[in-house]
């Protein structure tokens, strides 16, 4: 008995493994070229004037933005937060849409509005929308159907290997070949989608990450002071609170009693296509593409904002 | 000066959960005050003991003894009374002249006791009940009525001054029940402070409220009035009082705004007057 399609079945598993490397680079390939097409519209230099929303939206998504929100509101003294991390409004009208939708929801949820429960709520608020439309438009995030197509390529490729792998099991199984490894090589190669899957939509540009690191850098900015003499890092210094919560979250706020209460145990968002926040992800172990999950499922480290 | 040992002095502010934080914080608090049916006396909340272990006094303030009813005291009430004062450390605790339930309804509200010979009986034998369960002394507040029941036979002055002499009682003196007492009973404040026992007063109770169509709505969810803050200072020329309090209990303003009230009870209450 020969071999199937005349192809030996360790070389057809050689060329099926070919196969599937070539389908794992599709993703990377795909978001690279969103990458320079975006870079080519609109640069890679940072973005010196973006605000600190665009900023949260860039380093840890929708809900950064919120979060934004309410440190703004508190330290501003329009919303007040008690030792149960309830927030609560002072009568002080907010100013913005965002703001005002913050303060609406704290108003009609007296007895659940912690800052999770708020950031939760209105991740997908209208007003967050704008805002990353705004961003999208400077040039700090992708269009996520962009990324979607992108992932969905991927998937096809994978798909089709897969395919092929099926076809030849099939044959293989008709002409009473033995097929062990093959099946082995299918289970193995149907995960590997999950990976491009786990890819998420919101994806930050390379302007959008040169944005965030001249922030952070501003954030570590050694004012100088009178005479020449530096004063050493002032956090809050250039930035504000505002920009302090949009880089690291509510645990950033400046006033330890205040983050602890606000950045506390929280309803976090919805799972799936979620945003790998920069802060969690700031560190060496996302910084390169490939570290952060196999077959490329990070390639570029977009989805960790830098 | 104060005629309670250890009694509140300066400025205070009522504790609440929703503004926990916020007194902790507010500048120029020198003494708290809770609602005692609001506290468990074996589960203080965090936020008082944080102020007790600044040395702060964190005073009861109890709402639900029913002191002016005329059914038999509610022992239990005032059993809670004193083991919240007991646990909070409290040189006194207080409760209303006023009756919260009869034929076993409760009102939800602090009903006027009718000023006569036979009501203050009952109120006496009520205080002295309560005085022999309380550990501490015990301060009665004049409440903010929308009505009196006709044929009184002393005034309110002259009726708490005999209910504190009898009962060797405090007063706990809110000027913006007195300011509603002018404005719904057609009470003359003024007279009411001639008449009172001012050397027995713990301290006082400031608070805004609104006027609405004649009738004055003690609601602790509004600004201080400038009535309140002109009876506190006519109170203050006959004789100052150890302490005054801010009660604000709805509609929390700014931490700014509540720390600009305190800082204007506290400019009418230091005020040097000649």
């Amino acid at each position: 008995m020969g071999d199937t399609w005349g192809i030996p079945g360790p070389v057809f598993l050689g060329i099926f493994v070919l196969l599937l490397i070539l389908a794992g680079l599709v993703a990377p390939f795909a978001l690279r070229r969103l990458d320079r097409r975006a870079a080519a519209a609109h640069g890679e230099a940072p973005a010196l004037d973006a605000g600190v929303e665009e900023l949260a939206l860039v380093a840890g998504g929708p809900g950064r933005a919120v979060d934004v929100a309410i440190a703004r509101l508190v330290e501003a003294g329009v919303l007040r937060v008690s030792h149960d991390r309830l927030l609560a409004p002072t009568g002080r009208p907010p100013v913005g849409e965002l703001d005002e939708a913050v303060v609406d929801l704290v108003t009609t949820h007296p007895t659940a509005s912690s800052a999770g429960f708020v950031s939760a709520r209105l991740r997908g608020d209208p007003a967050v929308r704008d805002l990353e439309a705004a961003a999208r438009r400077r040039g700090l995030l992708h269009d996520p159907d962009a990324v979607a197509r992108a992932k969905r390529a991927a998937l096809i490729a994978f798909g089709l290997v897969e395919l092929l792998g099926v076809v030849r099991l099939a044959a293989g199984v008709a002409r009473g070949a033995s097929v062990t490894f093959l099946v082995v090589f299918l289970v193995v190669a149907a995960c590997l989608p999950l990976a491009v899957a786990l890819i998420p939509t919101r994806r930050v540009t390379r302007r959008g990450r040169a944005t965030l690191e001249a922030a952070r850098a501003r954030r570590f900015a050694v004012p100088v002071g009178a005479g020449g003499v530096a004063r050493g890092p002032v956090m809050a210094g250039a930035l504000g609170v505002a920009g302090l919560v949009a880089l690291g979250g509510l645990a950033m706020y400046p006033d330890p009693e205040l983050s602890a209460l606000l950045a506390a145990p929280v309803i976090t968002g919805g799972g799936g296509g979620g945003w790998d926040g920069g802060s969690s992800c700031s560190s060496s172990s996302c910084s390169s593409g490939s570290s952060c999950g196999g077959g490329g499922g990070c390639g570029g480290g977009g989805g960790c904002g830098g | 000066m104060t005629p309670v040992p250890e009694g509140p002095s300066g400025v205070g502010i009522g504790w609440r959960r929703e503004i926990d934080l916020t007194v902790e914080r507010l500048p120029g608090v020198d003494f708290v005050e809770v609602v005692a049916e609001d506290l468990h006396p074996d589960a203080l909340p965090a936020s008082l003991q944080t102020l007790r272990g600044r040395g702060l006094p964190v005073l009861p303030h109890a709402v639900s003894c029913s002191l002016g009813g005329a059914e038999p005291l509610r022992v239990d009430r005032v059993e809670h009374l004193a083991a919240v004062a007991d646990a909070l450390g409290a040189p006194m605790a207080s409760d209303h002249v006023c009756f919260v339930r009869a034929g076993g309804l409760e009102s939800g509200h602090l009903l006027p006791v009718p000023r006569t010979r036979e009501a203050l009986g009952v109120l006496v034998d009520n205080v002295r009940a309560a005085q022999a369960v309380l550990g501490v002394p015990l301060a009665l507040e004049n409440i903010a009525p929308l009505l009196a029941w006709p044929d009184a036979e002393l005034s309110e002055g002259a009726f708490l001054a005999e209910l504190c002499d009898r009962t060797g009682a405090f007063l706990l003196l809110d000027v913006a029940n007195l300011h509603a007492s002018a404005v719904n009973l057609g009470q003359d404040p003024d007279e009411v402070l001639g008449e009172l026992p001012l050397d027995r007063v713990v301290y006082v109770h400031a608070a805004g409220g609104v006027e609405r169509d004649g009738v004055y709505h003690d609601t602790h969810a509004h600004p201080l009035t400038a009535p309140v803050f002109d009876l506190l200072d006519a109170l203050c020329a006959r004789r100052r009082p150890p302490a005054v309090l801010l009660e604000r209990d709805d509609r929390y303003p700014t931490d700014d705004e509540l720390a600009a009230e305190l800082a204007a009870l506290r400019a009418v209450h230091s005020r040097v007057r000649v």
